[in-house]
């Protein structure tokens, strides 16, 4: 056990100092994410300093969204969101920019619509489930983390067999990950930097990564191209279409959605000590209409989709940061890089090898976290089996070429959260689970 | 004297009906033959003669035979029941082997292993000190992550067997598929206590009889069944042995795999046991390494490759309690009657892919659910779960990118070619680093 600080609880009476450290830890961690507006952004021919900035203001007002009163008050770093990041890629392939907002809009609203399921189907939302959910969300981020570790073109990817799958590995990329990982444990072990080991871990591993030219001349350039000051153009002209040829997939990536805040939810209030399964459900209620009125407005104001990132729960669990109260300062950084795209551009200059140093550990906490959500030892035999064919599945469907491949799942980006759900569910059905011990007579 | 324990039914040293103990030996002898199927793997792509495959199977389940019982006898073995099988990590350096040098390779290098594989046991006091319960645990979760990646695969095998049916009766074929995995899951949960205590071989039967009835079984496999003999005499290959450095290490490295699983599954068993200290009987630990060793010397001394302790029955043990030694009777006596009986083994060498992927699926859940049991209860401090984390998630991104790690120098790769290695090496070594960190502090900070 380590000693008490003061941003380790979630209504914990923090310093600005403290909160400003952390939020800066979360905007270091997570900016990678930007290379995906950037995407966007050379896809349509847009100024991508323009789209990233207001991609981040959306961010920020998603992450004020949740952090308030209205939307359960818990901090998530929010950024270019992972759960629908795969169909609007599709989407912008397939169609234009237009269409790419309408889905926007519309995931928005099925995920706030989604909300509903978390009562309609209370019986199905429990820690349990959760912590399974968790454990497939650990697996992926510390599996593209070792992918960064060992490919300088994995930067920010985010799907585990996506575009940037493959190639030669690059030793130089792995030792600088390997120093990061040191660096980030030895802060991690002296409790006075724990709550900010990522970002010194990160940061000295950057400097290390340039001394050593690991950094490709592209993102120099792109930083010697991008202005210092820039104002986000909300007036533009922005048109809206909506297709509703792929409704039922927007709707089932918004029930994805849906699913993962839960577990993240539930992940909170377990590492807090303060879980109760109504509040659980009343906070998760209040924080999903809320990212789902993100993403809504994100669509509305002309960025990129914008939600709770998956992996920040292990960076929370990891460097025990969970007040919320960090979702301020955390929003405050986000419009200034919004102002500031040179900023953005500096951070994007991270090398793929110390993200993915730092991912391989947040995803492993979230491992153990979740193996100890699920606490084993307390469930039935036929809960045990339920939580291990989720799991056993939810791994699999990444290591068997045939299902990875499939058409189906390419719409996901972690389509383990979907077998791991199905599965789950299935299951409780067909054992009628009572998750203790005492077995039903 | 059963256990009144409702996590066990039968301890190491439980008396086990006579009727009883045969049906579940029968259960062991399923869950072990998929493992002789491995032999069939290594024959073929090596193209070995029929004659030699079938001597070659013969050899190994008398090689099987004997190493069961010599396992549960205390003084000599473990005192465990620990059924060996066919050992996964010798297949690949085996079928190397044969393609490059023949039987005499095959047999000279699967000795080496095996003597390897039983010094093992000179220095388990030594290595109990970086083998702990968790690690233990982890070795077996990713044999449980494996096992289930195998019944995944032979899952695809089957749905990819559509000559077997009529075009007709494919989608029925296709439905039927999932009979053995449905019927494994209700049986085990739901019914007599009896029902789920036997409830491998209730799936399994019923799924033959299904299978028989529609005429789901390879005609290959069929002729071959009808042309084989009641009884079968094998010949022991004795005195032809050769060695080849390049093989040498992949073979060390199947040695040692082999070692840390039979040490950890007897920690995990020995915790499981009502008057369990929580503390590991060294000895027993050692000659259960020792015989397993032995078998895989046998193996090289008279014709089969290297064995090791079933995963698929530690599974089973693990899940339903069942460790009672006096089981292993029973089934030694089965496994010598398969060995000179080839109409008899072929019975469970036809056995059809749907429900070799069924009952490896559920054997492999059954493993990776009792080792993460474990895991949980003794990962109790943030260093430990954090070291175990890195080392699971890490050995688990070699299953999902494998050429990354192809790509790794020759000498990391000797480390890295199994997850399991792999695992085990990052578990080991971050412990290490932790405890080293923790006693720096706790001596400079106090």
């Amino acid at each position: 056990m380590f000693a008490e600080q003061s941003t380790n609880k979630i209504e914990a009476d923090s310093s600005a100092s403290e909160l400003a450290l952390v939020a800066l830890q979360n905007i270091i961690k997570f900016s990678l994410l930007l290379v995906y507006p950037v995407l966007f952004a050379q896809q349509f021919g847009l100024r991508s300093e323009n789209f990233i900035s207001v991609s981040l203001i959306a961010a920020a007002i998603s992450a004020l969204l949740i952090g308030s009163r209205w939307g359960g008050q818990r901090f998530f770093p929010t950024q270019a969101s992972i759960p629908y990041f795969a169909i609007l890629i599709f989407v912008a392939h397939q169609t234009d920019l237009a269409h790419v907002m309408g889905a926007t809009i519309i995931i928005g609203i099925f995920q706030i619509l989604c909300s509903a399921f978390y009562y309609l189907l209370k019986p199905f939302f429990t820690q349990v489930f959760a912590g399974v959910i968790l454990f497939a969300l650990g697996i992926w981020a510390a599996v593209l983390g070792v992918s960064e570790f060992f490919h300088p073109a994995s930067l920010g990817q985010i799907m585990v067999h996506g575009v940037f799958s493959g190639g030669s590995i690059d030793p130089q990329s792995a030792c600088i990950g390997l120093i990061t990982i040191f660096l980030i444990l030895t802060a991690w072990f002296s409790k006075k930097f724990r709550p900010y080991c990522i970002m010194l871990g990160m940061v000295i591993g950057c400097f290390i990564g340039f001394f050593w030219g690991d950094i490709p001349s592209s993102r120099f350039v792109y930083l010697t191209h991008t202005s210092w000051f820039a104002i986000p153009h909300f007036f533009n002209p922005i048109s809206f279409s909506f297709s509703w040829q792929y409704w039922l997939i927007f709707l089932l990536l918004a029930a994805y959605g849906t699913i993962e805040y839960f577990s993240l939810v539930t992940t909170q209030h377990m590492e807090n000590g303060c879980y109760s399964k109504n509040n659980n459900l009343k906070i998760s209620l209040r924080g999903n209409i809320a990212s789902g009125c993100g993403v809504a407005i994100s669509g509305l104001l002309g960025g990129f989709a914008q939600s709770p990132i998956p992996g920040s729960v292990g960076d929370m669990i990891l460097t025990n940061t969970f007040s919320r109260k960090i979702s301020y300062y955390y929003a405050a950084f986000l419009i200034i890089i919004a102002f500031i795209p040179k900023f953005s551009a500096l951070l994007m200059m991270i090398p793929a090898s110390v993200n993915g140093a730092a991912l391989i550990l947040m995803g492993s906490t979230m491992v153990m976290s979740a193996l100890n959500m699920i606490h084993i030892p307390m469930l039935s035999s036929a809960g045990q089996k339920a939580v291990g064919y989720s799991i056993a599945l939810g791994v699999l469907i990444n290591i068997i070429p045939e299902f990875y491949h499939a058409q189906f799942f390419k719409w996901f980006t972690n389509p383990s959260i979907l077998v791991c759900s199905a599965t789950f569910w299935a299951l409780t059905l067909i054992y009628y689970l009572n998750f203790t011990t005492h077995e039903k007579h | 004297m059963k256990n009144t324990d409702s996590q066990q039914q039968y301890g190491f040293n439980d008396r086990v009906p006579i009727a009883s103990s045969i049906v579940l030996a029968l259960q062991f002898l399923i869950a072990n033959m998929i493992s002789i199927i491995f032999v069939v793997l290594i024959a073929s792509a090596a193209n070995i003669p029929s004659k030699i495959e079938t001597n070659m199977i013969s050899i190994s389940l008398l090689v099987l035979a004997i190493v069961n019982i010599f396992q549960t006898i205390p003084r000599l073995g473990s005192g465990v029941l620990l059924p060996p099988s066919i050992a996964p990590p010798y297949i690949a350096q085996s079928i190397i082997a044969l393609k490059t040098g023949g039987i005499p390779l095959l047999l000279g290098m699967t000795l080496f292993a095996g003597i390897i594989q039983a010094g093992f046991s000179l220095i388990i006091s030594v290595a109990k000190k970086f083998f702990t319960h968790e690690i233990a645990a982890l070795a077996i979760l990713m044999i449980g992550v494996e096992l289930t990646h195998y019944g995944f695969r032979a899952f695809m095998v089957a749905f990819s067997q559509t000559t077997l049916v009529s075009h007709g009766l494919t989608g029925l074929y296709h439905c039927l598929i999932f009979l053995p995995l449905v019927l494994l899951i209700l049986l085990c949960q739901y019914g007599h206590r009896h029902t789920k205590t036997y409830y491998i071989v209730i799936s399994v039967i019923i799924s033959y009889i299904v299978f028989s009835l529609l005429h789901f079984f390879p005609d290959k496999q069929v002729k071959l069944f009808q042309v084989a003999h009641w009884f079968y005499l094998p010949h022991l290959i004795f005195g032809a042995w050769s060695f080849s450095k390049d093989l040498a290490i992949s073979f060390v490295l199947g040695a040692i795999i082999c070692a840390v699983k039979l040490s950890g599954s007897i920690m995990i068993m020995q915790d499981l046991q009502p008057d369990s200290t929580g503390k590991t009987t060294i000895w027993q630990v050692a000659k259960g390494n020792f015989w397993d060793g032995m078998g895989t010397i046998l193996g090289g001394l008279f014709g089969c490759p290297g064995v090791n302790a079933s995963s698929s029955a530690i599974a089973l043990e693990l899940s339903k309690g069942i460790m009672s030694k006096y089981i292993a009777y029973p089934l030694a006596v089965m496994l010598l009657i398969l060995a000179f009986s080839q109409k008899l083994s072929y019975i469970f060498l036809m056995m059809p892919q749907a429900i070799v992927a069924a009952v490896l699926l559920e054997l492999g859940v059954a493993l990776i659910m009792s080792s993460v049991k474990v895991i949980t209860e003794k990962a109790t401090t943030l260093p430990t779960q954090l070291y175990l984390g890195i080392a699971f998630t890490v050995s688990l991104s070699q299953e999902f990118y494998p050429s990354i790690f192809s790509q790794l120098p020759n000498s990391i790769k000797l480390f890295t070619g199994s997850s399991i290695a792999i695992a085990l090496l990052l578990a080991i070594i971050l412990r290490l680093i932790f405890r080293f960190v923790i006693s720096m502090q706790r001596k400079y900070l106090t």
